[in-house]
């Protein structure tokens, strides 16, 4: 990733909207991310696949700094996220403070949904929109509506969270964090909560905001969704990027052993898909 | 007072009897408004970062919730004219009963604030919330709804734990139903009397608190979550 | 304020006594509490027809008076009524009685949290009622009520001192007479607030270690 970076900084054109670069993270003695790299472009989808315990919530926690790591860096429109260097060339973890800017950016949609129970879902829409980014509540409210109408939930802005079905609450979150108009919207496994009936109308929400152009970066055990929406799969086991590719390359023609290893069973329980491959909802770009 | 003299003394005792309920009532209300007081800063102290902050809550909780509140109530009458404060029973008693419940309101609010599941405040981190709005908008509001009952049901406990202040000089149902015995010489009768007042109120008491719970929860619909 | 503490050495023997009896009334109070409560819980659990209004009664008036109500009715009303009991026998009778309603809750919310699955499937496999009980219910709710059955017999150790109000004369009882005597009142009661601290505590981590023991099973 080093010449990567060389590069970015030869040419004089615009960082990738997020990068992480080298970065590690330990729980204790146990390390959950071994100096991983990638980037993200404006308006791509990326999705980080792996086994449990891979290490690609934890990833994506970092990126909005929900969680702390330990080496390397991650930047957000080439500024450091969570971390300033000191003039001594130290690393000292950001105020507060400045975290909320960062925030802002950025909006998460979690796997638990984590609604907040004793508002209304509009509330539960526009209250960041009120609090953080400083809207007046009318407008944040409104807002809010246009939103919650966009994901199909126009009836439901009078109820409370808990009422709502999974896949309902789940669309809220996502709702909540269109609202605040980020630059990017990180999904930590948006439908591994859900029953399987429900998993369809989240995907399909997710599906047309990846029309729209939204970037999005989506951990997720939905390959299918993966192979359909990515413009590119980063493919994590024990903390490692082990490979990095676009959907018609790491799910048929993966590089390493793990990744088929990992994809063998996925591939043997969707023996059909095979058959089909060019079934993307859009073109992916040249490999 | 004559007029009450004349009554028949069954009458006078009945009569005794009520106002005797009526200040177990309000030395426990007292008790109980005095407690929440100082519970919050001890919950605060059991939530803080600090480890010597939550030291001292520990021990303030460990202390009065294992001291019994008769011996509490002891200390606390002859403790205060130590410091210079000559103090009316009815005070002295009210601060007795406050200082212990407040251990364990204390620990009823704590409980409120650790039910919250961990995944919303994360939710509040994400989109930029500060410590402040994450306490007012989600922690607070939250907290307080789910300490409701057993802060609610401490809260009728005290009622009858407040039965001991008669023996600090306060003339509650406890003591007034002993100087009744002390007349009438009829203890079954007046000292049953005064059980079984104590029996009324508090179901009442459970009906006003289930009512009031009912109240807070209206909207949520605790779903299957 | 001056408080001599060779007077301690003086009235040693008062204070041991009173402790001894304390802990010796807590302990047949406890016993009888947990027996009693043991049934009643029982009796509320498995829906006998007949017990189900006395249960209720008892635990209901039990438990919404105050203990020294309680004492009060059986010390000096009972002589009038032809029982005359000394203090030591309400003392334990009182705490008793009182800690059963309580444990009586205890042990019908124990036996109402064994999941009916396990039950079915013992009866599926044809195991007898008693056997049932004794194998799938008790062991399992012995776990489940540790917890609060520590918590309700430290309550019972504190009630111990209400018992000095009806001249039982265990601990509080032998520190307010010595405070009467040498009238020094704070460092006694405050000493003496100090000793039950340090026994509740004592308590509580015994308790702890038994939960610790018996729940092992519970535990990934």
């Amino acid at each position: 990733m080093r010449e990567a970076v060389a590069e970015a900084g030869a040419k004089p054109s615009t960082p990738p909207l997020i990068e992480a670069v080298g970065v590690s993270k330990w729980f204790g003695a146990h390390q959950v991310l071994s100096s991983v790299s990638f980037a993200v472009e404006p308006s791509e989808v990326v999705c980080i696949i792996g086994p449990s315990g891979s290490g690609k919530s934890t990833l994506l926690r970092c990126m909005n700094f929900l969680e702390e790591f330990e080496e390397g860096e991650i930047y957000l429109r080439g500024v450091p996220v969570g971390y300033a260097n000191s003039a001594a060339g130290r690393r000292i973890r950001d105020k507060e403070r400045n975290l909320e800017t960062l925030r802002r950016d950025l909006a998460m949609v979690f796997q638990q949904f984590n609604l907040w129970p004793h508002m209304t879902v509009l509330d539960n829409v526009a209250q960041p929109l009120i609090l953080v980014h400083k809207k007046r509540p009318e407008e944040a409210r409104e807002r809010a509506r246009r939103v919650l109408e966009k994901v199909g939930l126009a009836e439901k802005i009078g109820e409370y969270p808990l009422r709502l079905s999974g896949g309902q609450q789940q669309r809220v979150g996502i709702a909540r964090a269109l609202a605040v108009e980020p630059a990017a919207i990180l999904f930590d496994e948006p439908t591994s909560s859900l029953d399987p009936e429900l998993i369809g109308e989240v995907l399909s929400v997710m599906k047309e905001l990846a029309r729209e152009g939204l970037t999005m970066v989506i951990v997720t055990h939905e390959m299918h969704f993966a192979a359909e929406v990515a413009d590119r799969v980063i493919f994590l086991d024990h903390g490692v990027k082990v490979e990095e590719g676009v959907p018609s390359e790491l799910f048929f023609r993966p590089k390493s052993e793990r990744t088929r290893r990992f994809l063998e069973t996925w591939i043997e329980r969707n023996s059909l898909f095979l058959d089909r491959p060019g079934t993307a909802s859009r073109p992916h770009p040249a490999p | 007072m004559s007029a009450f003299q004349h009554l028949p003394s069954l009458w006078q005792s009945s009569a005794l009897l009520a106002a005797g309920a009526g200040m177990t009532i309000a030395v426990s209300l007292a008790g109980n408004a005095l407690g929440l007081l100082i519970a919050v800063p001890v919950c605060l102290l059991r939530l803080a970062r600090g480890r010597g902050a939550r030291a001292a809550g520990s021990a303030y909780v460990s202390f009065f919730r294992g001291v019994p509140l008769l011996v509490q109530l002891l200390v606390v009458y002859y403790f205060l004219p130590a410091l210079g404060l000559d103090l009316p029973p009815f005070v002295a008693a009210a601060i007795g009963l406050a200082v212990c419940t407040a251990a364990y309101q204390a620990e009823n609010l704590r409980g409120g604030f650790l039910i919250i599941p961990a995944g919303q405040i994360d939710a509040a981190r994400a989109f930029g919330y500060n410590g402040l709005q994450r306490q007012r908008y989600i922690l607070i509001p939250q907290a307080l709804r789910a300490a409701a009952p057993t802060v609610i049901n401490e809260m009728i406990l005290i009622l009858k734990a407040s039965s001991l202040v008669s023996v600090v000089g306060v003339a509650d149902l406890m003591r007034v139903s002993q100087n009744i015995v002390a007349r009438e010489l009829d203890p079954i009768r007046w000292y049953t009397a005064a059980a079984l007042i104590y029996l009324v109120i508090n179901l009442v008491l459970a009906l006003l608190g289930r009512a009031a719970e009912r109240r807070l929860n209206a909207g949520y619909a605790r779903g299957t979550l | 304020m001056s408080f001599d503490p060779s007077l301690l050495a003086s009235y040693a023997p008062q204070l041991r006594e009173g402790l001894e009896l304390t802990v010796v009334i807590w302990l047949l109070g406890s016993a009888l509490a947990v027996a009693l409560g043991f049934m009643l819980g029982l009796a509320s659990y498995a829906g006998v027809a007949a017990l189900a209004w006395p249960v209720r009664i008892y635990v209901e008036f039990f438990r919404g008076t105050p203990l020294l109500a309680q004492l009060f009715i059986a010390y000096y009303g009972g002589p009038s009524i032809g029982i005359t009991l000394d203090a030591f026998t309400v003392g334990v009778a009182g705490l008793g009685l009182y800690g059963a309603a309580y444990f009586a809750e205890i042990f019908r919310a124990g036996f109402a949290s064994i999941p009916e699955g396990q039950l079915e499937a013992a009866r599926s496999f044809g195991i007898p009622r008693m056997a049932r009980i004794r194998r799938v219910i008790l062991p399992q709710m012995l776990v489940l009520v540790v917890p609060s059955s520590t918590n309700l017999l430290i309550i019972l150790l504190k009630d111990t001192a209400i018992l000095s109000i009806v001249t039982v004369p265990e601990l509080t009882f032998q520190v307010t007479g010595m405070t009467l005597e040498t009238f020094s009142y704070v460092e006694p009661f405050a000493a003496l607030a100090a000793f039950y601290w340090a026994l509740t505590e004592l308590v509580a981590f015994l308790g702890r270690r038994a939960e610790l023991r018996l729940g092992g099973y519970l535990r990934p």
